[in-house]
């Protein structure tokens, strides 16, 4: 991920001075919310992969089995 | 003359078996009418049961019986072929002879006629009415006693149920698969998913044309003989029972069970798919201001639309339209800013997370670097041996030919690779991170991830106050950012105010101005700019 003296460097570029204890908080918070965005983005991609077998069965290339048929139903 | 008309009647199974035909009737009753010097006003063809006289046609004689009553052309008797035509119930039998007599109306039988003047009549009549209920006790008796014997032997006596058709197994009445057997089996399946209603699965029979009344569809359910088995009936002590059919089972024991476990209510249908955190993202993070309670969300039907708030569960407190309490929480997040440096951190974090998605392409490019690597140590060492004359300039020229195809192909697979774009720089190139604006990403998200994004912001539930949201607690890292941006910002400002001191000096644009002054203003702001 990032460390604390990356993002305090990072910081103070901006002239903001902070102390090691907000920083670790800073990063936690970071981490938190990059997990979320990048978590969204996988969800994307796998509807779009579902989306995909969707079409497949709809235009009948994959023949589910009558188990699999109940479940999809 | 007499006016009299003529009756006659079948019930199906007396047609087939004694072979009383409807031809056959009216052909007698027409001979016996010509013999008597009748005239038969109209008649009437029945195929009705005989066990009472809920019959169409003979309420249509009694109708015209009491319409023609008292004029010329009034009905005399009704003539019928033999006692058991008439009625198969003796004391029915008798109330319904006195009605009609009462209305001047006399029934007359071709066969088994009785003498009404002698009084012993009353008794021969009697034993004319008793013998035909007899005679449909004993038949009734004996196909009872047949169906629960050939149901005990696992034979299916009746109308085959939705999904079989009746077949015979040699001698043995059965049932085999009809055409809608996938589909009776699909809706004992959908029924015991437990996620639709009885309705719901009946309208969807009935959209595949299998046409069910609800009542029919639920005794559907209910048939056992699904299974494969056959329910006997109690009958003369026996008690009642289930016993193996001849006929092949549709579903399991398994899923009729289940189906109707769900159709007595004994299964919960549990709703997991009914999320309504994209209708009520701030249920949960919002908060009463008067009781302290957290505010749940409903929707009021209207007179053409739902209309959604969320509200406090207690009484006579103030309900908030949920686009209006969105509006306000995105008017907050859009306060919310942060540095540049804030920002290019926060995408450093979130390449980092990208970076698992490109462990396959990053594995290949550092096998193939490794590759030239070691292409170009062979191609250096065979260099060194042509220098020491060690190998002849034919092979050297061959080798050397050789590696650079291979170096040549590795550079090009290793140049195309590396210009392939990584997942995250193709996700920059259709979104923007969530730090360079909060508010279209909050907005952009479903409901769960605005749930998370407002508890990594907000330290405490966030409440409204005179028609506004009131001022919120952020949690700590967020507080930090915000005031650090602050500062920025202020500082920003000082230098701004410094390098336009010329700015101020500047007359002041007022309606007094001078058109002279007003040149002169913009001619100092263009040689500032």
């Amino acid at each position: 991920m990032i460390t604390i003296n990356q993002l305090s460097t990072n910081l103070k570029r901006d002239g903001i001075a902070l102390t090691e204890q907000e920083l670790s908080s800073i990063q936690i918070l970071m981490v938190q919310l990059a997990k979320i965005e990048y978590q969204l983005y996988l969800d994307k991609k796998h509807e779009e992969k579902n989306g995909k077998l969707k079409t497949k069965l709809d235009i009948g290339i994959i023949n589910l089995s009558e188990t699999n048929k109940l479940k999809a139903a | 003359m007499k006016n009299v008309i003529g009756y006659f009647r079948v019930s199906t199974d007396e047609q087939a078996q004694q072979g009383y035909s409807l031809d056959y009737q009216e052909e007698t009753i027409k001979r016996f009418c010509d013999f008597r010097g009748y005239k038969i006003a109209d008649s009437y063809r029945e195929d009705c049961s005989g066990k009472d006289f809920e019959r169409p046609q003979w309420k249509k004689i009694e109708s015209k019986i009491k319409s023609l009553k008292g004029t010329s052309d009034s009905i005399d008797s009704i003539v019928i072929l033999r006692h058991d035509r008439f009625a198969r119930n003796l004391l029915l039998s008798f109330l319904e002879k006195a009605k009609f007599l009462k209305l001047g109306c006399e029934i007359e039988f071709v066969e088994g006629q009785i003498d009404e003047t002698n009084p012993e009549a009353l008794l021969l009549q009697a034993i004319s009415y008793a013998l035909p209920e007899i005679e449909n006790k004993k038949i009734s008796k004996r196909s009872k006693e047949g169906s629960h014997k050939a149901r005990l032997s696992g034979c299916h006596t009746g109308i085959a149920p939705k999904g079989y058709v009746n077949s015979r197994l040699g001698k043995d009445s059965t049932l085999s698969f009809s055409k809608d057997s996938e589909l009776i089996r699909e809706s004992f399946e959908k029924m015991a998913s437990g996620l639709y209603s009885a309705d719901e699965v009946r309208r969807w029979l009935n959209s595949k044309g299998v046409k069910l009344c609800k009542n029919t569809f639920l005794n559907m359910i209910r048939n056992i003989t699904y299974t494969g088995k056959i329910h006997v009936k109690p009958f003369l002590g026996d008690p009642s029972q289930i016993v193996i059919g001849l006929h092949p089972a549709l579903i399991s024991d398994e899923v009729f069970a289940t189906a109707n476990d769900v159709l007595d209510g004994r299964r919960k249908k549990m709703k997991f798919h009914d999320d309504k955190s994209d209708l009520y993202p701030l249920k949960g993070h919002l908060i009463c201001p008067v009781h302290g309670r957290t505010l749940s969300a409903y929707g009021s039907k209207g007179r053409n639309n739902i209309y959604h708030y969320y509200v406090c569960t207690k009484n006579k407190c103030p309900r908030y339209p949920i686009d209006w309490a969105h509006k306000e929480v995105e008017r907050i997040l859009s306060n919310i800013q942060f540095s540049a440096q804030t920002i290019k951190s926060y995408k450093v974090v979130l390449e980092k997370l990208f970076s698992i998605e490109d462990v396959e392409r990053k594995n290949t490019l550092l096998r193939i670097e490794g590759e030239i690597k070691r292409l170009q140590t062979q191609k250096q060492f065979i260099q060194g041996q042509y220098m020491d004359g060690l190998l002849p300039s034919s092979e050297y020229q061959e080798l050397k030919n050789s590696i650079d195809v291979k170096l040549f192909e590795n550079q090009r697979n290793f140049k195309d690779l590396s210009e392939v774009l990584t997942p995250y720089n193709e996700y920059l190139t259709n979104h923007v991170p969530m730090f360079e604006d909060l508010v279209s990403f909050y907005q952009k998200s479903n409901g769960k991830i605005k749930k998370k994004i407002l508890s990594c912001i907000f330290s405490k539930k966030l409440y409204f106050e005179n028609g506004k949201a009131a001022a919120p607690s952020f949690t700590q890292p967020i507080e930090i950012l915000i005031n650090a941006s602050k500062v920025l910002e202020n500082s920003k400002n000082k230098k701004e105010v410094i390098s336009d001191l010329l700015f101020t000096l500047a007359p002041l644009l007022d309606k007094s101005c001078s058109w002279n002054s007003i040149i002169q203003y913009t001619i100092i702001r263009k040689l500032r700019s």
